[in-house]
């Protein structure tokens, strides 16, 4: 298990390098390469990759500003891919990820206060704070696979959404939140066309056995999925619309309801509840556990600050805002996440 | 402020079912009383428990109330720090057929008081459904708490005597007691098949007013009152009822079961579950029952200790299950072999 502070994080690209660095010095991932533009926009794509398994796995990460409507304009735009990324094929939607992942900042200009980079060898769990009480949560590696299927891998980005084409950022608790993406949880997007237009978090299953986009399941909730993938959640509800690290209120859900219940008015306690992950099958669309990623939680921060350290060695943090203006960024009040920091 | 996430620990146990079977419900009592306090003759692999978990026997009364048993049960924890009352009592209805074990947690013992009248106990009925001919049973047992699981001809009914894990220091939730069974009715028997017979992580609770006087379950909560325990309603005569929600004192509600109207819906989903796991992969998952209240408001208890909800895929009663280290034994609740299944924690 490591932990990194970097103080004073000059740009989106300083903190893709950062944190390829720190994944490769703890958690096995290959070291950074950045071999290519992007044809679109010609910003420099970095990439590293990993093999567990005896499955190759690549992770690209590119800062993006290319405009979206409702979404931010500035993010970290990332893919995992099962071939070597080239400029010929990053934008190609065979050979990895139907749709980018994306790690957005609401616009808000560098220099960011720091990141704090997590691993447990497995994963990186990965924080930006943006503004002094605002936070970008992105994080890639394999969960703990319940069984021995092909596959594993994720990678899960903050990626929220304005109430229109101007401010104000939908709050994230009791707003309609229909397309914004949240690690391991969040709404399954609706994009229909093009890879950048809202953007997905995924966990690779090797459903197809081609090797090919559709072995990325897309992480959500929504019943139907538009891309031929099956779809991942957790755990599900009954209507698929509901996610582990649920920040939304669409309703009642699992984590959503005992969550809300926390923490206790007698204790003032609030659990950290696990990260449990599904997929559901092609055939019949149901559920099936796919595994768990350790040392990751959601909590309730509603008695907790920002940076708070509980339970020992459990670093919280806000989704994105525990408060402030939503003309600047999302406010997700009391949803919170937990990482865990052992020496 | 610091946050827990318990984790269960099984136990020593009696993994497989008892050889002989326990002949009758009295037999049956006496197999749990013996393993509980350590003089059972045990035999591999059944394990026993370890001197210092061993409970104690405050009474065994089989003379007070003609055709009836009251067995008073002291747990000593898990470092003979504790003392967890957990009293059953065993009773015959002839007339109706029933043969049953009564559970009710309470704060000490008192000889002179009866099973009803115990310092601090629970009076929200609470009945396990047995039967006199041979019954297969588990035990599952530490020093904290106790479970047995009856396979009554085909039917499972569960039982729950001790305590929780609680997300709380001892100070703060200093008595997490739970005791549960299958029933609140009286006069249910162990081939009742209907939505009253529930086991305690998902079964019926019957309300009066604000208040539950009969439930699967009862816990003592962190202000010092019972609170019943339940996953829905009792009162409703659909098969599978839905919440009421209300100013009711309670229920306790095992997550992922959900307090709203409606939820029997999400419960569904649970159910639809396929465990079967995905393409080449036959492995399952479990997840803790989180015991919860939304009323009153922000009550968030702990979990069930040993006890996890696993989706029903094609996993069938009687399956054992390994995940990690862990060794679990799969159960239907009561009549039910389509729905959920659960799993305790063998070892």
């Amino acid at each position: 298990m490591a932990k990194q502070t970097v103080p004073g994080t000059a740009n989106l690209e300083a903190f893709i390098i950062s944190f390829l660095t720190f994944a490769e010095n703890n958690a096995g991932f290959a070291a950074a390469q950045q071999t290519f533009a992007d044809p679109v926009d010609s910003r420099a794509v970095y990439w590293t990759s990993r093999t567990t398994n005896g499955l190759l796995t690549y992770w690209t990460f590119k800062h993006d500003t290319n405009a979206m409507t409702v979404y931010g304009d500035d993010r970290v735009e990332a893919r995992m891919m099962s071939v070597e990324p080239t400029e010929l094929n990053y934008n190609t939607s065979t050979v990895g990820q139907p749709f980018f992942t994306f790690m957005a900042t609401w616009n808000l200009s560098p220099p960011f206060i720091e990141h704090i980079m997590y691993s447990d060898g497995n994963s990186v769990f990965l924080v930006l704070q943006v503004q002094s009480n605002l936070f970008a949560h992105l994080c890639f590696g394999n969960v703990q696979k319940v069984g021995d299927y092909t596959g594993g891998e994720f990678l899960q980005g903050n990626n929220f959404e304005k109430a229109g084409s101007i401010t104000p950022w939908r709050p994230l608790v009791s707003g309609p939140h229909d397309s914004a993406t949240m690690i391991f949880g969040g709404r399954e997007n609706r994009a229909t066309a093009g890879m950048d237009e809202t953007g997905r978090n995924y966990i690779r299953n090797n459903i197809s056995g081609a090797n090919d986009g559709e072995d990325y399941t897309p992480f959500g909730a929504s019943t139907v999925a538009t891309v031929p993938n099956a779809q991942g959640t957790m755990p599900p509800n009954n209507s698929f619309g509901q996610v582990n690290l649920q920040q939304q209120n669409y309703g009642i859900g699992f984590f959503d309801k005992v969550q809300n219940t926390s923490p206790s008015l007698a204790t003032q306690r609030a659990p950290l509840l696990p990260v449990y992950v599904y997929i559901s099958d092609l055939s019949n669309d149901q559920p099936q556990p796919a595994g768990h990623v350790p040392n990751i939680t959601s909590v309730n921060i509603k008695d907790l600050s920002p940076k708070d350290v509980v339970n020992t060695d459990w670093d919280v943090y806000p989704l994105a805002a525990k408060f402030g203006d939503t003309d600047i960024f999302t406010v997700s009040e009391n949803w919170g996440v937990a990482y865990r920091n052992i020496p | 402020m610091a946050i827990y996430l318990a984790t269960s620990v099984g136990g020593p146990q009696l993994p497989d079912p008892i050889v002989p079977d326990a002949t009758s419900s009295d037999d049956a009592l006496d197999i749990l009383k013996s393993f509980l306090t350590g003089t059972a003759m045990i035999t591999a692999p059944n394990t026993a428990l370890p001197v210092g978990e061993q409970w104690f026997v405050e009474d065994d009364d089989t003379t007070s109330v003609p055709g009836e048993r009251f067995l008073y049960l002291r747990g000593p924890g898990l470092a003979a720090s504790d003392n967890i009352y957990v009293n059953i009592r065993r009773f015959e209805i002839p007339a109706s057929n029933v043969i049953s074990w009564q559970i009710r947690g309470a704060e000490g013992y008192d000889s002179g008081d009866t099973f009803d009248t115990q310092a601090g106990s629970t009076d929200i009925d609470t009945y396990l459904t047995l039967d006199n001919n041979p019954t297969p049973f588990w035990i599952i047992a530490n020093g904290r708490r106790f479970i047995c699981i009856f396979k009554v001809s085909t039917i499972f009914v569960a039982l729950y005597g001790g305590f929780i894990l609680p997300y709380a220091t001892s100070a703060e939730f200093s008595y997490p007691l739970l005791v549960g069974a299958n029933t609140g009715e009286v006069l249910n028997v162990f081939g009742t098949t209907d939505y009253t017979m529930g086991n305690f992580y998902d079964g019926p609770f019957n309300a009066s007013g604000s208040l539950i006087f009969k439930a699967c379950g009862s816990m003592r909560s962190t202000d010092g009152q019972w609170r019943g325990v339940g996953s829905y309603s009792g009162d409703d005569v659909s098969a599978r009822p839905t919440f009421s929600t209300g100013d009711l004192n309670g229920p306790v509600v095992g997550w992922p079961h959900d307090a709203t109207p409606g939820a029997d819906d999400a419960y569904q989903m649970t159910k639809n579950i396929n465990n079967s796991g995905l393409p080449g992969n036959e492995s399952t998952s479990v997840m803790p029952f989180i015991l919860y209240s939304d009323s009153p408001s922000n009550q968030i208890y702990g979990e069930f200790d040993g006890v996890f909800f696993t989706p029903k895929g094609d996993l069938v009663t009687e399956d054992t299950v390994t995940i990690g280290p862990d060794t679990y034994l799969i159960i239907q609740n009561t009549y039910r072999p389509t729905e959920s299944n659960v799993a305790f924690l063998l070892a």
